[in-house]
């Protein structure tokens, strides 16, 4: 993958998906992560919280933004900024509150144990940053990061 | 998905997913665990040895079923995780809430040889010290 240099910054190309929403396309979507992470050199365990934070992103979308509906598009890019891979997920469906979605208490024992919001605590939990945009026009942005340490990367 | 008697026990369901266990997968798993249950199986095993990834959407299915066989006196126990998914489990913290076991014949020989009171809660992380 090519590197340019552009105004002080070192920036890959983006690389995009576009695909429907439909739930079996959650493999096409583990498939581009995949190679993406190859394309910028990025670590197993890396790679391995990148596509398990995007495919729970991407299953929110087609299940609560599109209600489980195949006639949604969902679009995703991945760059490098500089030490960031930034992961973009964008969708035309329901906006919600991220803020009014309780997130689950680890610590409580089975009987009172929630079983909702464990995947956008999952997204939070394996990447630096995560940020919901919603525009009644543009549509629904979510971005999110996670610093690259490359001492050991081979990009 | 594979489902089949364990070999120390017919009592005992085990069942093996393959691959990713994301949000398309999850409904199979719920299913599979639903018609053990319906067949009045109360002790299931999920061994993970054939399975690479594990989405929230299956983490809630083992939540919501280990919650209704312990109901009916039996259990959910998972074995043979990759390091991968144990370390998806410790980071939901369900890993203090359900049993989990090396290997198959562990998690069934559990449910023969239930833990006595007076025995040392175990301290392999294996999520037993704090159930129930």
């Amino acid at each position: 993958m090519p590197e340019l240099n552009y105004k002080d910054r070192t920036v890959t190309p983006k690389l995009e998906l576009c695909v429907s929403t439909k739930m079996e396309n959650l493999t096409v979507i583990g498939d581009f992560v995949t190679s993406v992470a190859k394309e910028f050199g990025l670590d197993n365990d890396v790679t391995f919280v990148v596509q398990m934070a995007v495919d729970e992103a991407c299953a929110n979308v087609i299940e609560h933004a599109y209600c489980g509906k195949s006639n949604g598009m969902v679009r995703l890019t991945c760059q490098m900024l500089d030490d960031d891979l930034v992961v973009t997920i964008h969708d035309h469906g329901r906006a919600f509150d991220p803020q009014a979605v309780p997130r689950p208490d680890i610590t409580a024992p089975l009987e009172k144990r929630g079983e909702g919001a464990l995947g956008l605590y999952l997204m939070e939990k394996f990447m630096d940053s995560v940020e919901f945009q919603f525009d009644a026009v543009q549509g629904n942005t979510l971005t999110m990061k996670k610093r690259i340490h490359r001492g050991k990367q081979a990009l | 998905m594979e489902s089949r008697p364990s070999d120390l026990s017919a009592d005992i369901s085990v069942l093996v997913p393959e691959g990713r266990l994301d949000a398309r997968a999850a409904p199979a798993l719920e299913q599979e665990l639903a018609a053990l249950e319906a067949r009045g199986v109360t002790q299931i095993v999920i061994n993970f040895s054939r399975a690479s990834y594990v989405s929230s959407s299956s983490l809630r299915a083992m939540l919501i079923h280990t919650r209704k066989l312990r109901q009916a006196s039996g259990d959910l126990k998972l074995c043979a995780l990759t390091e991968k998914i144990a370390e998806v489990l410790r980071i939901t913290g369900l890993d203090t809430i359900l049993d989990i076991f090396p290997s198959e014949n562990l998690a069934a020989q559990a449910f023969l040889t239930p833990p006595r009171a007076d025995m040392a809660p175990p301290t392999t992380g294996h999520g037993r010290e704090n159930r129930r």
